[in-house]
């Protein structure tokens, strides 16, 4: 037998104090009494200090000796020469995903898992190495190998769930490479099995023998055995597996929601999903659900501000079981993950249209674009000096000889400009040829119409016609340039009915749609596991101009707040700047914010309404994963952890374990001992 | 201090209480009642030739024609004797049993002095050991306190027995006697005292004890040393012996108040943590109520 540290056999020097108090007592302390009248009675029947009672002394001396040998000697860390030898590599891999939070095994998946893991913690032998990988969706190393035992132990208490999946066979990769070629190496992987294909034991040395067949003599050709360690039963849940929204493209008002729930059970179940934008409740969509059953649906909704979309699965039961029937299987144990149960999106807010109209006067043209909720219109009959930023420009009759920049729509255009020019109107004109595919014709069916009378316009460059005479002539056409859109509709509004017709609000509702673009109508939900690419535009103000970086900051759903750099995307310096990162991956399901970074205005309460955590871009995650809503554990790892259940061969921990117990027990003789001289 | 300077005004004061509330109930203005020739008529009895004729009830004569002859209670002092218990086990307690002791047999002697009864105080281990002779007078007080202050605890055990047995030698005439010990006599203390109740003498017993001795806090090995006999025994003592011990010391208690209850003796227990004029008060009502 070695010792690891020699050094705490000097604990053994307290045998004399102990020898020496043991002297002193056995001079027993003489206590004066006025008679010996009733001690004589009491001690009549036996002898007074029996030679039992004199060997319980010695004997208390000879354990308390022995008490303390055993402590110093665990204190010198003793290990067999074979531990030593026979020195292994362990590597923990504990799976983090979503599943391993359900509650199918108390206290949950994750809270067995690592206690089970302080478990082979606590049975590390001298030599022995331990290193722990977390399995999420980006594999890492927590800790790297080494036998310190309260390192280990401090990195298993600070391990949480993730909510997103776990790529298993990537951490036993990682492992692998960790052990290298180690002869002794073993991989642990503390899992639900609640994921895709991994290798097992079998099908790892298969593996290696292939190598080694490669590989011949080479010194890493030693594989390391894997023992899956399963913390699952086969629970059922339901859970929303998937949950997008988005606005209609032809519809500036509505958005649609697309919803996904996953019955990963043998029993049929019925539940609510109740969805609300914000505060406001949207819909309550009661449903029954087969088992196994994916409900799938699209539901379309209107909203103008947009907002927080988020969906829950409430009231889960058994099907056909009423509020008042008794329950056969506890709601509890039809859904064991909650995680899934929400899920969030964001409805974008829809953007208002400024519109400038030009027009001598036309009642109808100004009021076809104030119906639209979306538009704020502005009236003038004379062409102003300048033009508006991020304006949809309508000129009507009044042109200008150069068209402005940016989104514009002529109509009837009395005058040429440097974008067409303007011929003899030609009278009682039919519309032969549309564009059925344009979007801008949408619902609009102007071929085979009668004209009274369509402005003779030729396009000065690249045109793309979407309705045009029986002669060629175009009659409604999108003037391609590269400083704008621009949509030119030579019908004159004053000498045809062509504004009384319902025609006419579909193309202009088409025409804004199309100016305004698709452009943030999709938000995409990120699934938990994901990056995601963050571009925001901010001002050069508070940035550094030099470094081309923006700094922003990052709420977590948990809380957690951290700062996120972010670079320009060009190396203009516009008022607005565009700047991206990556940020991820996405660990956890709920809504990351993006805030500004205070400053001291901020923090004055200067800065007016904008308040500096009111978040910049709000990113929705959701669990969205049908591997992690499932439960139950792939049968494959079923069958290989059930097959590998042993620990450790012999001493599954160090000596000085079993030396501390041991110790434990002789205390609690001589606490006997020394308790029977009081009480017997 | 064993008698502090207020200590004779405070034994002034039980005078004077017990001569106001227990009048003729304790120590003073008791008497024989042995007939003799004093002026206070007790009874009759028949005439035998011999008496004495003026004692001849003529009246009765006259009325009757019965010869009787007319008896008068004889007024005798009282004579009370204190045995104090000066073996070693006295010296325990805190104040020492000893000092209580002492004090209250200087507060009954006062009040007995007061009363013109004849006072003598013994002290004994195994035999009587020092006397302090028969002396009457309310004068006589300091030397008797004196006597007791003089005292020292010796002794190898107490003998109550042969104590008794050498009061009964010097006692010159029946009367009250007050013992005040703790009564750790390993021979038992019931033959001294039945040989005070075979003379006729009036008992009274004052046993005083330690709270130590009452309940010992000792567990664990020990040796124990018997003051008196400085007899060592080594003992492990444990909680169960504790007990045992407790019980035994409370049964020798009850049995020394059962037997003054069945003699007719009075009898006072007290722990030595008690203060002497309260003691006397206790024991002035106790007799009251017993009388």
């Amino acid at each position: 037998m070695s010792l690891g540290a020699p050094a705490a056999l000097f604990w053994l020097a307290l045998a004399g104090p102990i020898i020496a108090l043991y002297i002193v007592r056995v001079r027993l302390r003489r206590v004066p009494v006025s008679t010996s009248l009733f001690w004589k009675q009491i001690y009549e029947e036996k002898p007074p200090r029996s030679l039992w009672q004199s060997l319980r002394h010695l004997l208390s001396l000879l354990i308390q000796l022995l008490l303390l040998c055993l402590l110093a000697l665990a204190a010198a860390d003793p290990y067999l020469p074979g531990q030593l030898i026979q020195a292994r590599r362990v590597v923990l891999v504990v799976d983090q995903s979503a599943s391993m939070q359900a509650d199918d095994v108390e206290p949950t998946r994750f809270s067995a898992a690592i206690t089970d893991a302080h478990n082979y913690v606590d049975g590390l032998q001298p030599g022995d190495e331990m290193a722990i990988i977390l399995a999420d969706a980006r594999p890492k190393v927590k800790v790297g190998m080494n036998s310190h035992v309260s390192t280990l132990r401090r990195a298993l208490n600070s391990l949480k769930p993730h909510d997103g999946p776990a790529k298993l066979q990537s951490a036993i990769e990682l492992a692998r490479q960790l052990i290298g070629g180690y002869p002794r190496g073993r991989i642990i992987v503390l899992t639900d099995g609640c994921t895709g294909v991994v290798e097992t034991n079998d099908s790892a040395l298969s593996h290696a023998t292939a190598d080694s067949a490669v590989i011949e003599g080479s010194e890493t050709g030693h594989e390391p055995e894997i023992q899956f360690r399963l913390f699952a039963t086969d629970a059922s849940n339901v859970g929303i597996t998937q949950f997008q929204v988005r606005r209609n493209l032809t519809d500036p008002l509505g958005y649609e929601i697309f919803a996904q729930v996953t019955n990963s059970s043998t029993e049929p179940v019925q539940f609510r999903l109740e969805l609300d934008l914000g505060e406001s409740p949207v819909d309550i969509l009661p449903m029954t659900l087969a088992a196994e059953e994916i409900w799938s649906r699209s539901v379309e909704k209107t909203s103008l501000t947009g907002g927080l979309l988020t969906g829950r699965l409430t009231q889960i039961n058994a099907a056909g079981m009423s509020t008042e029937d008794e329950p056969a299987v506890e709601a509890a144990d039809l859904n064991s993950l909650l995680i899934d149960d929400t899920a969030w999106a964001i409805v974008p807010n829809c953007k208002v249209q400024k519109v400038l109209i030009v027009t001598p006067g036309n009642l109808f043209l100004q009021k076809v674009f104030e119906a639209s909720p979306l538009v704020e219109v502005q009236v003038t009959k004379e062409l102003p000096q300048s033009w508006p930023q991020h304006t949809l420009i309508v000129l009507h009759q009044l042109v200008p000889p150069e068209i402005p920049a940016g989104n514009v729509l002529v109509i009837d255009p009395a005058e040429s400009s440097d974008l067409w020019a303007v011929g003899e109107p030609l009278i009682d004109p039919i519309i032969a040829d549309q564009d059925p595919e344009s979007p801008l014709m949408t619902h609009v069916r102007l071929d085979s119409v009668l004209m009274r009378q369509v402005g003779k316009v030729m396009a000065a460059g690249p045109a793309h016609v979407l309705a045009g005479t029986v002669s060629g002539h175009p009659v409604y056409v999108e003037l391609i340039r590269d400083t704008g859109r621009c949509l030119l509709l030579a019908t004159s509004l004053d000498e045809t009915d062509l504004a009384f017709r319902t025609t006419f609000p579909i193309m202009i509702s088409n025409v804004l749609a199309w100016f305004a673009g698709t452009s943030g109508e999709l938000r995409e939900t990120a699934a938990t596991g994901d990056v995601a690419t963050l571009d925001l535009n901010l001002p050069w103000m508070n940035q550094q101009v030099e470094q081309k970086i923006a700094t922003v900051q990052l709420l977590h759903p948990h809380g957690g707040l951290r700062v996120l750099t972010l670079s320009a995307a060009s190396s203009t310096q516009d008022e607005l700047q565009t700047f991206e990162t990556i940020i991820g991956p996405l660990n956890h399901a709920g809504l990351y914010r993006i805030l500004r970074i205070p400053t001291e205005e901020d923090a004055a309460g200067m800065n007016g309404s904008q308040r500096y955590d009111d978040p910049l871009r709000t990113i929705a995650v959701n669990v969205s994963n049908l591997r992690e809503s499932d439960l139950r554990p792939s049968d494959e790892l079923k069958a290989a952890a059930t097959s590998q259940t042993t620990v450790a061969v012999g001493l599954s921990r160090p000596l000085w374990f079993y030396l501390v117990l041991l110790a434990c027990a002789l205390a609690v003789v001589e606490w006997i001992l020394y308790n029977r001289r009081f009480t017997a | 201090m064993l008698f502090p300077p207020d200590f004779l005004t405070r034994l002034e004061y039980l005078s004077i209480v017990s001569k106001r509330v227990f009048r003729g109930s304790l120590l003073a203005e008791r008497r024989n009642t042995q007939p003799g020739s004093g002026i206070e008529f007790s009874d009759h009895r028949e005439y035998t030739p011999g008496d004495d004729l003026r004692y001849l009830d003529w009246n009765v004569y006259a009325r009757h024609g019965d010869l009787l002859i007319k008896r008068f209670q004889e007024e005798q002092d009282l004579h009370v004797y204190f045995m104090l218990d000066c073996s070693r086990s006295m010296e325990f307690g805190d104040p020492a049993k000893f000092d209580l002791a002492r004090q209250l047999v200087a507060a009954l002697a006062y009040i007995a002095l007061s009363n013109l009864d004849r006072v003598t105080v013994l002290t004994f281990n195994e035999d009587i050991v020092s006397v302090f002779p028969l002396t009457r007078g309310r004068a006589r007080i300091l030397p008797l306190m004196r006597f007791l202050e003089a005292q020292q605890l010796t002794g190898a055990d107490t003998v109550l027995s042969r104590s008794v047995q050498g009061l009964l030698h010097r006692a010159r005439r029946v009367g009250m006697t007050v013992v005040v010990s703790d009564l750790f006599d390993e021979s038992g203390f019931h033959t001294g005292l039945d040989q005070l109740i075979c003379q006729r003498f009036d008992g009274h017993i004052l046993q005083l004890h330690a709270v130590d001795e009452a309940n010992p806090a000792l567990l664990g090995d020990v040796e124990l040393f018997d003051v008196e006999n400085e007899m060592k025994r080594k003992v492990t003592i444990t909680e169960r012996n504790a007990q045992a011990y407790r019980k035994l010391f409370d049964d020798h208690q009850y049995s020394v108040r059962d037997y003054c209850r069945n003699n007719d003796l009075s009898c006072t227990q007290a722990p030595s943590t008690v203060k002497f004029d309260d003691l006397v008060m206790r024991m002035m009502r106790e007799s009251g109520t017993r009388i």
